[in-house]
């Protein structure tokens, strides 16, 4: 027997205690484990998905650029337009590589309130999607085809050739495209001047995209496009990427209050449980010192007993955290400003260890108080105490 | 010829109750010798308890002198000790038997019993020893078993193991039989017997005094103060 098997068997006279003990630890560090899990995760996926999207810039109508490059990415109706003539002026610009026209809409069915995005584009925003794949068909054949995403195929069982009906007109399916694990999975897409005269908004835009030629040089072309047209927001992406982080990081302040709530009532709970076990063994206690432990010996115990309670708690925590990752996952993206799609979760090595290295600290610090009392226990009274 | 282990000159112990002062044991001069078994007797409230807390250092003295006498010669004053020292000095020295027997439930009886080699630092200790002791008390059938499945005579035979297993000099028992039937009594003062009889000083407070009356030297305390002492030197 060893003062850690000793320790085992003691915290195992309480099993129930022990247990909902270990169960508050562990539903602390896993959400301390999915929150860093999901900083990484969420910040590699954002990165992932912006260059996904191919723009080193975005032009977008004037009013808050950062809202309208979420609708860009999100999808959906927009409340300003640009000017369809200002695509020409920006190809002017020296460093301008690519641009496209893009507009989109939307439309909400009113039985299965579902929303339809559509996504107008022309042949130039191809030079945008080099990793696009057809599963079948192509691009446009006419001004009624429509192209759409994977998930929009196969939720809606769409077949090449299928009609759909997008603002009240039909358009043949000319092309599904293979998954691309973005937000292109679920949209419709219409050749742009379709889509404009349907909505009303001809001659109009909701974004230009770019791409330049030398991308050390985005911040200078960018302005060059902000001097030659005053009426449009010009973001580059970088920006777009910060300002989104910007609003995460504010975001992750609150969780992070939550998650420090969470440990701080589960090590309160610790000290609460360990110290209780030490007042109702106060005679033991007594016992073991007059046989002849020492102040260390029973601070080593009782610090042992909380050790183990903690790393139990933090192992099963961050086991629990990565088997329920998805739902935990699905709960954080509603509290996100914007989420990419997507594995948000990414548990390595890291997480790991600082997951079970903040159980570790908690259990150092939880018992500490707890351990100190019960090693100056003097002897006489310990065994007095009724 | 005769060696004195202990030694004590008016010790006192005063417990202060509000503003009244009362005295547990009062000013007793005494001398034991190494290897002498020793009954302390004497009433409800006389001080038993006190003096072997004293004795056995898991109590201090409000006044007067204990000195131990080593092997070596060297006279250790136990009234004025640091508190890691007398924890290190009842490790190598004193064997405890309590009446409420003080097992740990979650433990097997070699488990208990081996508690006090936990604590000690002597690592030489062999790994079986423990075992051994069980056997020596009779419990070589119930190593494995848990206090709960023992009887109580059992339970204060594994106590008496486990006060033994890091071969004190001395051994204390305050009312060992107070929880036991007189079948019971009479193995655990056999065992005290034979372990006096292989060298270990054995002091034991009790009530039974019929049983007390198998020591050799029998010390009879009222009111904290030693009124008879029969068969000392």
């Amino acid at each position: 027997m060893n003062f850690f098997t000793l320790a085992v068997k003691n915290l195992l006279r309480r099993k129930i205690r022990t247990t909902l003990t270990i169960l508050s630890v562990a539903i602390a560090i896993s959400i301390l484990f999915s929150l860093l899990a999901f900083n990484r995760g969420y910040e590699k996926e954002m990165k992932k998905e912006l260059a996904y999207l191919g723009y080193h810039i975005l032009i977008v109508p004037k009013g808050c650029p950062y809202e309208a490059a979420s609708l860009v990415l999100h999808g959906g109706k927009f409340p300003r337009y640009l000017k369809d003539e200002y695509v020409d002026e920006i190809r002017k610009v020296q460093g301008v590589k690519e641009s496209a026209r893009l507009f989109m809409n939307s439309e909400t069915d009113s039985l299965s309130k579902e929303t339809k995005i559509y996504f107008g584009i022309d042949q130039d925003y191809l030079n945008f999607k080099p990793r696009w794949k057809f599963k079948a068909g192509g691009f446009f054949t006419n001004d009624h085809s429509v192209m759409i995403g994977q998930y929009v195929a196969e939720s809606k069982k769409i077949k090449l050739g299928d009609k759909v009906k997008a603002l009240g007109e039909e358009f043949i399916v000319a092309g599904i495209l293979e998954q691309t694990g973005d937000q292109d999975d679920g949209f419709y897409f219409l050749p742009i001047k379709t889509l404009t005269r349907l909505s009303g908004k001809e001659g109009l835009l909701v974004a230009v995209p770019i791409k330049v030629d030398d991308l050390s040089k985005i911040e200078q072309i960018a302005e060059k496009i902000r001097a030659a047209e005053s009426d449009m927001n010009v973001v580059s992406m970088k920006e777009v990427t910060g300002a989104i982080m910007g609003l995460v990081s504010s975001t992750r302040v609150l969780i992070y209050a939550v998650v420090l709530i969470a440990i701080l009532v589960s090590a309160v709970g610790v000290l609460n449980t360990i110290l209780m076990s030490v007042f109702e063994r106060t005679r033991e206690i007594g016992m073991m010192k007059a046989v002849g432990s020492s102040r260390m010996d029973i601070f080593r115990l009782i610090w042992y007993e909380t050790f183990i309670v903690c790393m139990t708690g933090g192992l099963l925590g961050s086991f629990l955290a990565i088997v329920g990752s998805s739902i935990i996952e699905n709960f954080i993206k509603k509290l996100m400003p914007y989420a990419p799609g997507g594995q948000l979760i990414s548990a390595d090595l890291l997480v790991i260890i600082i997951s079970v290295l903040f159980a570790l600290i908690m259990g150092i610090l939880a018992g500490i108080y707890p351990a100190y009392r019960a090693s100056n226990l003097r002897p006489i009274e310990a065994i007095r105490t009724e | 010829m005769t060696k004195e282990l202990f030694y004590l000159e008016k010790i006192t112990k005063i417990y202060r109750r509000g503003r009244e002062e009362i005295k547990g044991v009062d000013g007793i001069n005494l001398k034991i010798d190494k290897g002498e078994y020793i009954s302390i007797l004497g009433p409800s409230g006389a001080g038993k308890t006190t003096f072997l807390n004293m004795l056995g250092c898991i109590d201090s003295p409000t006044s007067g002198k204990l000195i131990f006498n080593e092997d070596n010669g060297d006279k250790l004053d136990l009234t004025d000790m640091k508190e890691n020292r007398l924890d290190e000095f009842r490790r190598e020295n004193i064997g405890f038997v309590f009446a409420d027997f003080f097992l740990i439930p979650s433990l097997t009886a070699t488990e208990n019993v081996e508690l006090p080699l936990l604590f000690s630092s002597d690592k030489k200790v062999e790994q079986d020893y423990s075992k051994k002791v069980l056997e020596t008390v009779g419990l070589g059938h119930r190593l494995t078993h848990k206090p709960l499945h023992l009887s109580g005579g059992e339970m204060q035979r594994v106590a008496v193991a486990r006060s033994i297993v890091n071969r004190p000099k001395v051994l204390l028992a305050d009312e060992p039989t107070a929880n036991l039937d007189t079948g019971n009594s009479e193995v655990i003062f056999n065992l005290f017997e034979e372990l006096n009889s292989k060298g270990m000083t054995v002091v034991v407070a009790t009530h039974a005094e019929e049983l007390a009356r198998r020591a050799k030297r029998i010390i009879f305390l009222l009111d904290g103060k030693i009124v008879e002492d029969k068969g000392g030197r």
